[in-house]
């Protein structure tokens, strides 16, 4: 892995010379008076699973709505595939997100009258399955996420671990190309943080699943193949983990 | 730290609170201002009632029917009196003649002492009319004028009411009053005049019915404004769990938050009722506006209702939020509601068999003991089941239609009424109510709106002709021959002709009278006879006949067609001195004259009703489906933020709302119906019944549907903001 200065900014290309499948550059983005991305560049890699850490306030969750076609920046670009997200409109950021990316959140994503397996056909539903066809796959991400006895329990019946892992599985439902994980095992113990992570991260792995990871528990980060710090909406580290 | 305090500081620097607890003032405030109102009006009714009715003097003090009041003089204690109805450019005046004594003790009610013979008191509304107009179209009519009637004597600040006076000898005991009512028929000696509030306890059993009606959905939305936010609130209290408050301390808090807020919403609910009366005193209802006053709620009233509110809805919060469940590891974790039990639709099949029971009996020749409280019972459990039993149907067809659904609205949306079929519910629960009150009043007001309207061609009796049917004797028919001639040199009148009884069916004519009158007349006839039909509206039919032998039947004055000639035959005609058995009307004042009872009184109250209950459900259905997406903001947002489209959150609210209301719609409008009929027939010992309802019944149903249409439509702006990205992001 090799880091490289871009437009006097650090980033990271975690695959030397192969096309990047995101790839921002020069992002930039204020709320009101304060900045919260200070022009940003960062690549990331098909495969791969990278973690932004930093302090509270740093502007990564930002920089992953961003990535994820959720914010627009004020300046700078994002690619996915070579198509300009920050040219898209909103309709078409929503049909992008649907299509490509999966999304898990630190907690209450969970629809709570649905059940654990009803809940993982949503995304597939909107994409277009049919509702059998779309029950017997999430029966089979639940399987794979470890949570398949519990397919039948609403969210308010099951552990903080398996309602993420329900969740994992409902982002990875729709084989996404990417997979953005905002602080998901914040709400969690240490044990449940730990097994949501090996689920997530094998499941990942296994379909080819790019997963960009929010997290400040270096634990968490431990799972990734590399790490950017964000400090003050600017990368301070970039770099492999462990 | 007191309660208070803490409620205070558990808000007050939060935005989306305030903007709650106004929410619910409001709420609260349009919730008493409809309560108090309609209170007013319900008091106004009955007393508007009770002072216009002091004209049926068959209802007076010792009433006594005088069959000869030129015998009969009035002494100090009793006067003689009697009530016809008078027409006026298709306006009913209620006339009423009386004959005092000089030292007579009977007061006219809005008069006091009875005027002299030869004058007379109007009403201001006639006042004004008499005075806009040629004496010999209106005023010649009564006299020279004393005074003008008070309020006393007044059902609205519209009535067209005079009081004349006049010698007991000029009083014609043979004169009739409306078609509709027999007991206003001729003279009458009272002892004093009252009036009665309703005609019978079948109309007070109505009223109260109706009353329910209405209140229902006002409840409603008072129930469901006091819920406004419940999500975040439930989130601030488990804060405060957190941090070692107890659940009896949250609860505390809770109740202390929504009794202050429902205080301020009663205080200005009721502010707001006394504001609004004098405009809702113009809005005309049976029998014209309201005087202010007729509105005005007694304090202790407004103490009660304001009282009652506040304690009701903090008593509620108080148990909900002791029974919620808040634990201080927050609210992330949803509770289902417990699943309806089955027991909950007892009540509606106890209803519906009470007033079929009461009803059946009643019909079959053995009425029950208290007939009308036990519908009025059965009435209350049917409204109570409905509100009951909904949650229940809601929740089987819900579980039936989450096996069926493919798309992903439906299966969020069957799915969250499985899970809360009370609140999916309750959002409708107004409308419901509405739709079910329409369909009972719609079937109830066709028993008496049943008489058809005759189909009208140009052989007819033209509208404009003025029939005066008389009470002439055999020795008076040479006078009222030549009174009738007199009229005939009314300006405006072309023809007046005078009809005398045939021995077996209808009225003879001379020929000439007949030709004049357009009547077909046969080749050689000297007199032809005309079927009573046609003085109704009825087709002519016309027959040769023999010289009458009888006495005079009929005053017909046909006229220019103006309604000036009109008015002017008909001044003409009462003051010739022609006996008269009814006054002086056209065909049409006539029929709209039998139509004008107490029944039809009611029917058009109804319209009424329908608004106001429809209304009012819109605005709870609103505010409970804008609730039920703010308590799921966090969730349908992050869904929204993965790419959802908007138009599935559309379509999850229109689903939501679809089900409950569909599954009890078909239900309300038979209920109705079935209501409606034990109501009429029960009441009535099967005499009367109910039939389908015309059109503007369907058009009220369309338009309660497109209400809530519109209603859950204004929602969707909410929704969207609400689940927008960047309101997602920051929760």
């Amino acid at each position: 892995m090799s880091e490289a200065k871009v437009m006097g900014s650090p980033s990271l290309s975690a695959a030397g010379g192969s096309v990047p499948l995101l790839r921002a550059r020069g992002l930039r983005l204020s709320f009101g008076f304060t900045e919260a991305l200070r022009g940003i560049h960062v690549d990331v890699h098909a495969g791969e699973v990278m973690a932004i850490t930093g302090p509270s306030g740093s502007g990564k969750s930002t920089l992953l709505h961003v990535l994820a076609g959720v914010l627009v920046p004020d300046h700078g670009t994002v690619e996915y595939k070579q198509v300009r997200l920050t040219a898209l409109d909103e309709a078409g950021r929503s049909r992008l997100r649907l299509g490509e990316f999966g999304f898990v959140f630190q907690y209450g994503q969970l629809l709570p009258d649905l059940s654990a397996v009803d809940n993982v056909t949503i995304p597939l539903l909107l994409a277009g399955t049919k509702r059998r066809e779309a029950l017997r796959r999430a029966e089979v991400w639940l399987e794979r996420l470890g949570v398949a006895e519990h397919s039948g329990k609403l969210p308010a019946q099951l552990s903080g671990g398996q309602a993420q892992r329900v969740a994992v599985a409902r982002a990875l439902a729709t084989e996404p190309a990417v997979l953005f994980a905002d602080e998901p095992t914040g709400s969690l113990d240490s044990l449940a943080a730990e097994n949501v992570m090996l689920a997530l991260t094998e499941a990942a792995r296994a379909t080819g699943t790019t997963v960009v990871l929010i997290t400040h528990d270096p634990r968490t980060a431990a799972y990734a193949d590399r790490e950017l710090i964000v400090r003050d909406g600017q990368i301070t580290f970039g770099g492999p983990t462990g | 730290m007191s309660v208070f305090s803490l409620a205070r500081l558990v808000t007050a620097g939060d935005r989306g609170a305030r903007i709650r607890l106004a929410g619910m003032a409001a709420g609260v405030a349009v919730g008493v201002a409809l309560l108090l109102l309609l209170w007013g009006a319900y008091d106004a009714l009955a007393s508007r009632a009770e002072r216009s009715t002091w004209t049926t003097l068959s209802a007076g003090v010792s009433p006594q029917q005088v069959s000869d009041p030129a015998a009969a003089a009035p002494s100090d204690d009793t006067v003689l009196a009697s009530s016809t109805p008078d027409y006026f450019m298709g306006r009913t005046i209620t006339r009423i003649d009386v004959a005092a004594s000089p030292g007579s003790t009977v007061a006219v009610p809005g008069v006091g002492r009875a005027p002299l013979a030869g004058t007379y008191y109007a009403s201001p509304a006639l006042a004004a009319l008499i005075d806009a107009h040629p004496a010999d179209e209106l005023g010649a009519r009564y006299g020279t004028r004393a005074g003008v009637i008070g309020h006393a004597g007044l059902a609205s600040p519209d009535s067209l009411v005079v009081v004349t006076g006049t010698a007991a000898g000029d009083l014609n005991p043979s004169r009739g009053g409306s078609g509709a009512d027999e007991s206003q028929f001729g003279v009458w000696s009272v002892a004093g005049f009252g009036g009665a509030a309703y005609p019978n306890v079948a109309y007070r059993t109505v009223a109260i019915i109706g009353a329910i009606a209405i209140l229902l959905p006002v409840l409603i939305l008072v129930g469901v404004v006091t819920r406004l936010g419940a999500a975040e609130r439930a989130e601030r209290f488990a804060t405060l769990r957190l941090i070692g408050a107890t659940p009896r301390r949250v609860a505390d808090i809770a109740a202390a938050e929504t009794g202050v807020t429902s205080l301020a919403g009663a205080f200005a609910g009721a502010l707001s009722a006394w504001l609004l009366s004098p405009i809702a005193a113009r809005i005309e209802v049976g029998d014209g506006r309201f005087f202010r006053t007729d509105l005005t709620v007694a304090p202790f009233t407004v103490i009660a209702v304001v009282a009652g509110v506040v304690a009701v809805s903090t008593a509620v919060a108080w148990w909900r939020t002791a029974h919620a469940g808040i634990g201080p590891l927050g609210v992330s974790r949803e509770q289902s509601e417990r699943r309806p039990a089955a027991f909950a639709v007892v009540p509606l099949i106890a209803g519906t068999t009470l007033m079929l029971g009461v009803t059946l009996t009643s019909v079959l020749g053995s009425p029950l003991y208290g007939v009308e409280m036990l519908l009025v019972l059965g009435f209350l459990l049917i409204s109570l089941g409905l509100v009951t039993s909904g949650p229940v149907l809601t929740y089987w067809v819900a579980h039936l239609a989450a096996r069926g659904v493919r798309g992903t609205a439906g299966v969020i949306a069957m799915n969250r009424i499985r899970q809360h079929p009370r609140a999916t519910f309750r959002a409708v629960s107004g409308l419901v109510a509405a739709v079910f009150m329409v369909s009972v009043f719609a079937a109830a007001v066709t028993t008496v709106t049943a008489q058809s309207a005759q189909a009208d061609g140009s052989d007819r009796l033209a509208k404009s002709t003025v029939l005066a049917y008389l009470a002439t004797r055999p020795t008076e028919a040479d006078a009222a021959i030549t009174q009738a001639s007199r009229v005939a040199h009314t300006p405006g009148v072309t023809v007046a002709a005078i009809g005398h009884h045939h021995p077996e069916e209808g009225v003879v004519f001379a020929a000439s009278d007949a030709a004049r009158l357009g009547l077909p007349v046969p080749a050689g006839a000297d007199h032809v006879q005309v079927a009573s039909d046609y003085f109704e509206g009825g087709p002519p039919v016309v027959s040769a006949t023999a010289a009458p032998d009888t006495a005079p039947a009929i005053l017909l004055i046909a006229t220019d067609g103006t309604a000036s000639s009109t008015e002017r035959a008909r001044t003409a005609v009462l003051r010739s001195g022609v006996r008269l058995a009814l006054p002086p009307a056209t065909r049409t004042e006539l029929a709209a004259s039998a139509l004008q009872t107490t029944a039809n009184r009611y029917a058009g109250l109804t319209g009424l009703g329908m608004l106001v209950a429809t209304i009012i459900s819109a605005v709870s259905l609103a505010v409970s489906t804008t609730a039920a997406i703010l308590d799921r903001k966090r969730v349908l947002g992050l869904l929204r933020l993965t790419g959802m489209p908007v138009s599935t959150l559309r379509r999850v609210i229109l689903a939501e709302t679809a089900l409950p209301l569909a599954t009890v719609f078909a239900l309300c409008i038979g209920l109705g119906f079935l209501a409606a009929w034990c109501v009429v027939a029960g009441l009535t010992e099967g005499r009367r019944t109910v039939s389908w309802p015309d059109r503007s019944y369907f058009l009220a149903l369309a338009a309660s549907l497109l209400l809530a249409a519109a209603a859950v439509a204004g929602t969707f702006r909410t929704a969207h903001k609400n689940t927008e990205i960047s309101v997602t992001r920051y929760e």
